[in-house]
């Protein structure tokens, strides 16, 4: 059983340094063939079963394909060459962001995701960017993801959307503000990939995602539809450290920051 | 530095790529972490003096990270380190390599 002894564990370390990115997603997809037990926070034993834990380990051997990463940092430089030509609002804005209403600050943010969808090639969120404070979560700001379940998306009030938590730290701090809104406007883009690996509309649809068309690229965005299938998001109290790097999500702490010195660097240039 | 001692650190530019970053200024520390620039190459002066006015201005540090558990996908949380928290200087050292790519020490 794979992961079920250290000697059997470092055999499967060793293949997964060996393994293509292709080889790896069709392990985790015979994995999944008949279902990913669901963690369960008050059952912590689930957290165990073999299958989760080969699927941990699969994870942390996964990084961003280089192709991609190349791509995805190319655009982020169009998105703050695009911005330059918004410098003096976003230097106003830092200046003032501590008397600025929660309203003029979230708008200040979709400038800046407006900017990345346009760049990177994705559109908004369709239902925006929201302050929405719920009581007593701890949420800073979140994507709420549009349903890949149905074809065309059936999406309610409350998907497709960031909502961003103004009762919460983050958005009252410029820079960590802006680290926030690229990195949940990258779920959103990962979100649209995956959409459109799911639903593919046909050959000429520059959205059909295919192995020999992989642009966008088809094994970044397989990686990213494993955290949408039933079980596939590792949770922070199932394991912190997967959490962190399964592939949705080490985009997104990747994309946030990065393009967040971006803005600074450029604002900080005379 | 709380208590009012200065302390002087080198400042490196971090490298995305992640080789060793270049010495590129000095800064020290004054009452409550405050930094003052003491030199820097000029390529860097404008972005490191903006860096440090900024966090310099912030009474406190707040930073986005993975929250420890959350009941729905995509969520973030926050950790706030204030001036008089002895965590303070790895927050503010964190910080400025995170948004602004400069690294204290």
């Amino acid at each position: 059983m794979i992961g079920s002894s250290r000697g059997s564990t470092a055999t499967l370390s060793a293949l997964q340094r060996a393994m293509s990115s292709e080889e790896k997603l069709d392990l985790l997809d015979s994995l999944r063939s008949d279902g990913m037990p669901l963690f369960d926070s008050n059952v912590p034993a689930i957290k165990d079963d073999p299958k989760r834990v080969a699927m941990r380990k699969l994870y942390h051997a996964m990084t961003l394909e280089e192709e991609f990463a190349k791509e995805d940092e190319k655009n982020r430089k169009k998105v703050i060459e695009a911005l330059k030509g918004k410098k003096q609002e976003l230097k106003d804005a830092k200046e003032n962001w501590s008397i600025m209403t929660d309203e003029q600050k979230v708008a200040l943010l979709k400038i800046v995701a407006e900017e990345q969808c346009r760049q990177f090639g994705f559109t908004m969120p369709s239902n925006g960017i929201v302050v929405a404070n719920g009581p007593g979560s701890t949420d800073n700001g979140s994507y709420s993801p549009s349903n890949l379940n149905t074809n065309p998306p059936v999406d309610g009030p409350e998907s497709d959307r960031i909502k961003i938590n103004s009762s919460k730290p983050v958005l009252h701090d410029f820079e960590a503000a802006l680290d926030l809104i690229l990195h949940e406007n990258t779920h959103r883009n990962q979100n649209v990939l995956c959409g459109a690996l799911r639903y593919p509309t046909g050959a000429s649809d520059p959205k059909f995602l295919t192995k020999d068309n992989s642009d966008p690229p088809y094994t970044q965005t397989r990686m990213f539809n494993m955290g949408n299938v039933p079980g596939g998001y590792v949770r922070g109290a199932e394991d912190y450290e997967t959490y962190k790097k399964q592939p949705e999500e080490e985009h997104a702490w990747h994309a946030g920051p990065r393009g967040a010195q971006g803005i600074m660097d450029m604002l900080g240039k005379e | 530095m709380s208590d009012g001692m200065t302390q002087i650190v080198e400042v490196y530019r971090v490298d995305p790529e992640g080789g060793e970053g270049e010495r590129v200024a000095q800064v020290a520390f004054g009452a409550d972490w405050r930094l003052e620039l003491l030199d820097a190459d000029p390529d860097v002066m404008a972005p490191l003096a903006e860096a440090v006015r900024s966090v310099n201005g912030k009474e406190q540090i707040i930073e986005l990270v993975p929250p420890d558990d959350a009941p729905e996908k995509f969520q973030t949380a926050a950790r706030v380190t204030k001036r008089d928290d002895p965590e303070f200087f790895d927050a503010l050292s964190r910080y400025m390599e995170k948004y602004y790519g400069f690294s204290l020490g």
